[in-house]
């Protein structure tokens, strides 16, 4: 359409344009006249989780690995911190070496050996009728609600070393801030990602 | 579209106020103030870098002329269109409903010329539509035309839209300013107040030193023989026994001169101060020399937070922000809606210019049992300092342990003030350091809440409960920390709407 190809529809923008999930109308338009279409067939129920779900047992073979990986990276940044120490201080280099081996040996067991399977038997998440529920942690355990009328975009993400192990995450994004589900087979992923898009759109429509 | 074709009438373009020559010069000039600098101080000649600024101001004009020339706006299906540039050319259509924010403001050469700057905000990148001279009844007009509701709330004024038999061009009626609008003005004196306790105190106290410090040798020489030649003491000594009263009478300089500077800069940038509601937006306009005009959609305001500095909190003053999705002011993505409220006025404030969103249930505290916590906690912080001092300059450096006082005194307030708590569909989350913040979120606006629990709180059966609410283009998130781990878990539950609100706290009242 060009500039001067103009039409005076006065079509306007419509209340209801504004995105759904993010605003709600405002409370004066409480009775919008639209009448519902009658005889709307029953949308088909979307299985929801009776119980907190783990996720895939892979998830700790895949953190092992990223913990290998955030191990090589700490155990370079001990190293030089200890090659700065002994520049600074002047002390004997036999006690900053031993302290430095000793904290990439104590690093390394935990990132690699020790949290990865807590973690596995922490995290828990549960798609409810109108909710997500997640929860997890290792030290500070946390739990998350996010009310599915707010979620505006489901996503599922596969990093290289997840597309190995097979595994994916779903993140799960509402107007202020993305929760993310990982480690889930593609099954359980692509499951997790329609059942939460079709629950969102329903609460939104309701 | 072809069904409405036999209709169709051209839409009214529409030029800036021809000041708008004069702003765009300016905003070009600003973008090229360097190369004005670099003239200026370019060749030891005056006249090659009067040359070149000449030629610089002449590109300027030009520019200036032709991009008002060239720019021009106008309202079609429910849309604000706008054509500008001229290298490169710009279209920019904005749809109605996308529009988040319609600010006005005024800087120095707007008001010298009586005109009003527009900025027409959407939530995905800032500004994209800036008209910096526009009549103040154009602008208004600007400002009904992109509000969907506005629209629906009273068709006549908004021509555009239904071309047909009504002069897009005629004034709007005047409405009628609120009376809200004086009803939250802040009075002189309180300007002075809100300056003299204000929280960039400390910046510009610290600037103001950085800036002696660096004058210091010139100020100390000029200091020492003008008070040589006041006093007239001996030669000998001079510097010892002047030096405490000099210190002492910078700092009390530095001191006043903060002062002034606090209150001189809160006057100009909250004088003239007005806070109202006009049908569906909250107005807010302030500033002398820069006006600032902000409004925001009321229906996109998702949280309201009440602050309360540790210097406000003896006067009994807060400042009232309000949170809304798609519309950065300042401070971040939340707009100031008063500077200066009496705390005891917040309830009819909020009735008054943000209804529906005030609440005063009891609050879930932290029990007796979290006090350690929060005296414990900050002292680390402390006793590390002092270790350091002690290394230093060792019995001397154990001063630093004065610093436990204070703290435990703010961690006392915090285990007093912290609270969650459920009232009118809406949640309150009040958290404190040296600043009380309370937020007051509907339940509908909640993001996403969380529950979390460390071990030291699990081995005292505590948890910290948050909601998240969106603002500007991402969220912000407000916490009770240290709660019975009981309340996290119900307020959960109830910002899911699987159970009623938790019971009224039976410990200690709010």
């Amino acid at each position: 359409m060009t500039d001067d190809d103009v039409q005076t529809d006065p079509g306007l923008p419509a209340v209801a344009s504004i995105e759904p999930g993010q605003i709600a109308p405002p409370p004066t338009a409480e009775a919008p006249p639209q009448p519902t279409p009658p005889a709307a067939a029953p949308l088909p129920p979307v299985p929801v989780d009776d119980h907190l779900q783990p996720l895939d047992p892979r998830a700790v073979r895949l953190w092992r690995v990223g913990g290998v990986i955030s191990t090589l990276i700490w155990s370079g940044l001990i190293a030089v911190g200890a090659a700065a120490g002994f520049f600074v201080l002047e002390t004997s280099w036999e006690y900053l070496a031993a302290g430095a081996v000793a904290l990439i040996i104590l690093n390394a067991v935990l990132r690699i050996a020790v949290i990865p399977p807590i973690r596995f038997r922490l995290w828990r998440y549960q798609l409810r009728e109108d909710q997500l529920f997640l929860r997890r942690g290792f030290l500070v355990i946390r739990s998350t609600l996010i009310p599915l009328v707010r979620v505006q975009n489901v996503d599922t993400v596969q990093g290289p070393i997840s597309r190995y192990f097979g595994l994916w995450s779903v993140v799960v994004f509402t107007a202020a801030n993305a929760q993310s589900i990982p480690a889930l087979s593609q099954r359980q992923a692509d499951h997790l990602r329609e059942s939460i898009a079709e629950l969102a759109r329903r609460a939104r429509d309701e | 579209m072809s069904a409405v074709r036999s209709q169709r009438t051209t839409p009214v373009k529409r030029r800036m106020h021809p000041i708008g020559v004069i702003t765009t010069i300016v905003q070009a000039l600003r973008q090229f103030l360097f190369l004005f600098v670099a003239a200026l101080f370019s060749g030891d000649s005056l006249g090659s870098g009067a040359w070149l600024q000449l030629a610089l101001l002449t590109v300027a004009v030009a520019y200036g002329v032709g991009r008002w020339w060239r720019l021009r706006y106008w309202f079609e299906d429910g849309a604000m269109r706008l054509s500008d540039g001229l290298i490169f050319h710009r279209e920019v259509f904005l749809e109605a409903s996308k529009v988040q924010a319609v600010d006005i403001r005024a800087g120095i050469i707007q008001r010298i010329f009586d005109v009003v700057r527009v900025q027409v905000k959407t939530g995905a990148t800032g500004t994209q539509v800036d008209l910096t001279a526009l009549s103040r009844v154009e602008a208004e007009r600007i400002q009904r035309l992109l509000d969907p509701e506005g629209w629906a709330a009273d068709p006549v004024q908004t021509g555009d839209y239904a071309p047909v038999g009504i002069d897009p061009t005629a004034a709007a009626p005047a409405t009628p300013s609120p009376a809200t609008r004086s009803r939250w003005a802040i009075s002189s004196r309180e300007l002075v107040a809100l300056g003299a306790t204000s929280g960039q105190l400390g910046v510009i106290g610290s600037g103001l030193a950085w800036l002696f410090s660096q004058a210091q040798e010139r100020i100390n020489t000029w200091l020492e023989t003008n008070i040589e030649a006041f006093v007239g003491s001996s030669a000998a000594g001079t510097g010892e026994m002047v030096g405490p009263i000099v210190v002492a009478v910078i700092v009390l300089g530095i001191l006043a001169l903060t002062w002034i500077l606090s209150i001189v800069g809160t006057t100009i940038s909250w004088g003239d101060f007005s806070v109202g509601r006009k049908r569906d937006r909250l107005l807010v306009a302030r500033g002398l020399l820069e006006r600032r005009e902000v409004s925001v959609q009321r229906d996109r305001i998702q949280a309201i937070t009440v602050v309360e500095p540790l210097l406000h909190q003896p006067i009994g003053r807060c400042s009232v922000y309000v949170e809304s999705i798609g519309h950065a002011e300042e401070k971040g993505a939340s707009t100031c809606l008063h500077p200066f409220l009496r705390v005891a006025d917040l309830p009819a404030f909020l009735d008054d210019v943000a209804p529906g969103f005030h609440a005063a249930p009891r609050l879930h505290q932290p029990p007796t049992r979290a006090l350690l916590r929060f005296l414990v906690r900050p002292s680390f912080t402390v006793l590390a300092v002092a270790a350091a001092a002690f290394w230093l300059w060792s019995t001397p450096g154990l001063l630093v342990l004065l610093g436990l006082i204070p703290t435990w005194a703010i961690g006392w307030l915090s285990w007093r003030d912290i609270g969650a708590g459920v009232a009118n569909d809406m949640v309150v989350v009040r958290s404190r350091r040296w600043t009380r913040r309370t937020a007051y979120l509907p339940r509908r606006r909640i993001q996403t809440a969380d529950a979390s629990a460390n071990v030291f709180q699990r081995r005292r059966d505590l948890a910290s409960f948050s909601v998240v609410a969106a603002s500007g283009a991402t969220g912000r998130t407000y916490e009770a920390r240290d709660l019975d781990d009981a309340v996290p878990a119900a307020l959960l539950a109830w910002a899911g709407r699987t159970a009623p609100p938790p019971e009224a706290p039976q410990g200690r009242a709010a």
